[in-house]
């Protein structure tokens, strides 16, 4: 892979990234001006097919990117594996850390709620244990508790992001690195070898 | 001039202008009140005039440092010298997270800017109540808000003075995790 790729790699990735989490942003759903006696079925159906699209997208920019990335680069230098990889990891983690930081702002009254929820924990329970009754932060429809949902996992996303998402950029890496030979492939080449040195001392 | 300050310089100018762009789109916004608004007072024209002036200041701001001074900015980002090949692997990474961070600062700024101006046009409305606020825009300010804004705030300021230790943890884990790597490629070999 060469300095390009990658840099078209990690762009990618971001990209991507940011796709998904704009998509969800403005998922037709989530919206009051939907009536809100629309099927439970109808709703499912919209959600799964806009799933696939979104799936479709995350597919091609964020975990299999290699081809389009190299399309994009065009032919350069080749790095050496060890080198590819710490460029990778390099490139990855500024572009990741990036789309985190501004994920942010967004994501910081999610993250003051969420707090604010253990001050809540107490009074939940007695209203759901002593009083038998659902409690006013519990009382919302589906289309309250899925826009909950996506401000909650864009929270986690953003905090993922920021501390580097190592583990994302581990499978990177895995997945980028050049096929490693076959077993049978480098014993055969250990062979040639060995024949060739006793041809030469013959 | 190195080509990692030119990258800078360019980088820093293109973060000047959506700003600016920025800057001007929310200076627009109270123009278009006296239009929307039927009760237009005198109050009203009081705050469209200093939200301009403070809009304005911020624009100044913004173009003075990310257009006018962004060589010296780009200079103290990156320095002087243009480092040798293998040592600029090395300085090119806290440079980037560097750069991320004074992007991701002044986008938390602008946020701030953008709720701020919401919170006090929702203050504006009490103070037209008169202290008899209805129910329903009781609570439109509460704790909350303003917890929110001044974190994001606090957030915004750390970032964009270039977030030191935050970038050195970044530029730690990241040179921990390529030897990790270094050393697993050997061992594989």
């Amino acid at each position: 892979m060469t300095k390009m790729q990658i840099f078209a790699k990690t762009v990618f990735t971001v990209l991507g990234i940011y796709a998904v989490v704009t998509l969800y942003r403005f998922y037709p759903g989530r919206y009051a001006y939907r009536p809100d006696e629309t099927p439970i079925f109808q709703e499912l159906v919209l959600l799964s097919a806009f799933t696939v699209v979104v799936g479709f997208i995350v597919y091609f920019t964020v975990l299999n990117n290699t081809r389009l990335s190299s399309k994009l680069a065009g032919p350069g230098p080749l790095l050496e594996s060890a080198t590819q990889a710490a460029w990778l990891a390099k490139s990855l983690r500024v572009g990741l850390v990036f789309i985190g930081l501004m994920l942010l702002p967004n994501s910081m009254p999610v993250i003051v709620k969420t707090l604010k929820l253990f001050f809540l924990i107490r009074t939940t329970v007695n209203d759901i244990v002593i009083w038998k009754s659902i409690p006013r932060i519990l009382e919302r429809s589906y289309r309250e508790w899925f826009n909950v949902l996506y401000d909650f996992l864009k929270a986690l996303l953003a905090l993922y992001l920021i501390c580097g998402a190592p583990h994302f950029i581990r499978w990177q890496i895995r997945h980028s690195a050049p096929p490693a030979p076959h077993t049978e492939q480098i014993e055969s080449a250990h062979q040639c070898s060995t024949d060739l040195e006793r041809s030469e001392s013959e | 001039m190195n080509n990692m300050q030119a990258f800078a310089k360019t980088i820093l100018a293109a973060i000047g202008i959506f700003f600016a762009i920025q800057i001007i789109a929310q200076m627009l916004i109270p123009i278009t009140w006296p239009f929307t608004t039927s009760e237009f007072s005198a109050k009203s024209l009081c705050f469209i005039i200093v939200w301009l002036a403070v809009s304005g200041l911020c624009l100044v701001v913004v173009c003075y440092i990310f257009l006018y001074k962004r060589e010296e900015l780009a200079h103290r980002i990156v320095g002087k010298q243009q480092p040798a090949e293998p040592q600029s692997q090395i300085q090119w990474l806290p440079a980037a997270f560097r750069l991320v961070c004074i992007f991701a600062g002044l986008y938390c700024l602008f946020y701030t800017f953008a709720t701020g101006s919401r919170i006090l046009h929702r203050l504006y409305i009490y103070l037209s109540y008169q202290g008899r606020v209805p129910e329903h825009l009781a609570r439109l300010v509460t704790a909350e808000h303003i917890i929110t804004w001044a974190l994001t705030l606090a957030a915004g300021v750390y970032l964009l003075c270039g977030a030191p230790h935050f970038v050195r943890w970044q530029v730690r884990k990241t040179l921990k995790q390529c030897k990790a790597f270094e050393k697993s490629d050997n061992s594989s070999r």
